[in-house]
């Protein structure tokens, strides 16, 4: 497999841009989670057991800066990057549509696990899962096809 | 794997990634978090900072006067303690309920079990630290728990987060005794029992009775002093757990309380065992008066504890002061006149 230098700059351009908008800049929810985006566009560049590798690695980073969740991130990055890479073999393609529904479920598949794997005392409820979490995908997923898309006409 | 891993275990991994890969994004934030507070509202800070200079300059001659009477008094002096100025950041979707950073470490004297205040009161403590940054809970965490009391020091329970019926975040003081009785709008404070917390912290106003527990317990609602949204620029207070045992802050908040039981603060700022006796200061003044009592070969070589005489609370502020009070330059002028 040739690696696609552009493609792996722009996934390293979109997890810079996640640390430096929520983190560096501090705009919270105003940024979307372009971490997840990035496991996501990498994972379908990559075989299985590398893009779980890069979604633990990313994972670790982000838990990092979250108080007392370092893990549960890295768990679900993870499983996220295996099942990501997994799609390639059941849809293919990469138009815009299609990305913007599969960024859509990844990113709500993401708070579902957290939500899981998390510990019971992090206060998150079901409620925050299927009226905010939807709304972030949606979020997430309009940014990443922009990003996309972006990209593409670089490219 | 990592999530299996004991919290002693996956601290020093965040904190490796934080002082390496993160570094730069921790140094922008706290850039940013420093710009902010320049530029948020300068006319509130200049105000802030003329009050602050009015007060030092009143407080400098009693903080003189104190300082002799407690040199005469053989006490040694209070440790100093300040206040750090930390912003409160939340990772959106990530973080746990009532868990974020702070944006000063221990580089800054931030050290765990650190208070956590805002001009309103309470937020919570420091849990972890890293040079740059630290970690700390508020009183929305299920782990938060703070030994309290009410202003006049009849009634004593410890306050721990609550959610209302209409899913808001609250506050409640349990384990209170069943035959007091606390009206609504009650001010709780910190007891300063439990090591803690120091004396004198607002928490909340009692907003009602949540419980009356077999008819010898009863716990009460509170309706917190600091709101969430308030908790994104805050004071951290520095100082060990242990200098913050011998501190009263209830008049940085403008609350008069009760004297404190009659111990001597100072003997318990720093524990005799730890320098193997009273300081040198402390004991200059100290012996020639145990010499008058006892005698020069009967003197003990630690003094016995003795009740302190009830004292005021020793005003604290909220906030680094813009002009340090020069006691000493304050004391020669009164000590020449």
């Amino acid at each position: 497999m040739t690696v696609r230098w552009p493609m792996v700059f722009f996934i390293f351009l979109l997890v810079v841009l996640h640390f430096v908008l929520r983190i560096g800049l501090g705009l919270g929810p105003l940024s979307p989670d372009l971490l997840v985006v990035a496991v996501l566009l990498a994972a379908r560049e990559m075989r299985a057991g590398a893009a779980a590798g890069l979604g633990l690695l990313l994972g670790i980073l982000d838990g990092a800066v979250v108080p007392y969740a370092m893990g549960a991130s890295a768990v679900v990055l993870t499983v996220l990057g295996y099942f990501g890479s997994r799609t390639k073999h059941f849809v293919v393609g990469d138009g815009l549509a299609f990305l913007a529904l599969y960024i859509f479920a990844g990113k709500w598949l993401f708070d579902l696990l957290l939500f899981v794997v998390a510990d019971p005392a992090s206060g998150r409820d079901i409620a925050s899962l299927l009226l905010i979490s939807p709304f972030a995908a949606v979020y997430a997923a309009i940014a990443g096809i922009l990003l996309v898309a972006g990209y593409r006409v670089v490219t | 794997m990592l999530r299996l891993l004991p919290l002693g275990y996956r601290q020093p991994v965040g904190e490796v990634v934080r002082a390496t890969v993160l570094r730069p994004v921790i140094s922008l934030r706290r850039e940013a978090a420093a710009s902010d507070a320049r530029l948020s509202d300068p006319v509130r800070l200049r105000a802030e900072r003329d009050s602050l200079a009015a007060y030092l300059v009143g407080q400098a001659t009693l903080q003189a006067e104190n300082n002799q009477l407690r040199s005469l008094l053989g006490l040694r002096q209070r440790l100093p303690q300040g206040f750090i100025a930390a912003e409160v950041m939340r990772v959106p979707e990530r973080s746990f309920e009532g868990a974020f950073l702070l944006t000063a470490g221990a580089g800054e004297g931030v050290s765990v079990g650190s208070p956590i205040v805002t001009a309103s009161g309470l937020v919570g403590m420091v849990r972890e630290t890293d040079a740059r940054l630290a970690m700390g809970i508020d009183w929305t965490n299920a782990d938060f728990r703070a030994s309290a009391m009410t202003v006049d020091g009849e009634t004593y329970g410890i306050v721990e987060p609550r959610t209302s019926t209409l899913g808001e975040s609250m506050l409640a003081l349990t384990g209170t005794a069943f035959h007091t009785e606390l009206p609504e709008g009650t001010l709780i404070v910190t007891s300063g029992r439990g090591g803690v917390y120091p004396r004198g912290v607002p928490i909340g106003r009692v907003a009602g009775t949540e419980d009356a527990e077999g008819g010898w317990r009863k716990s009460y609602l509170l309706r917190p002093l600091v709101s969430p949204a308030e908790m994104s620029h805050v004071l951290v207070l520095a100082g060990t757990r242990e200098s913050l045992d011998d501190h009263d802050l209830a008049l940085s908040w403008g609350i008069q309380l009760p004297a404190p039981s009659a111990v001597d603060s100072a003997a318990l700022a720093t524990p005799p065992s730890l320098d193997g006796g009273t300081p040198a200061a402390a004991e200059g003044a100290a012996e020639p008066a145990a010499a008058a009592v006892v005698g020069p070969a009967e003197a003990p070589a630690t003094p016995a504890p003795r009740p302190a005489p009830a004292r005021p609370a020793e005003p604290q502020l909220l906030g680094t002061p813009v002009v340090p009070p020069d006691t000493s330059a304050t004391g020669a002028r009164e000590g020449g006149g």
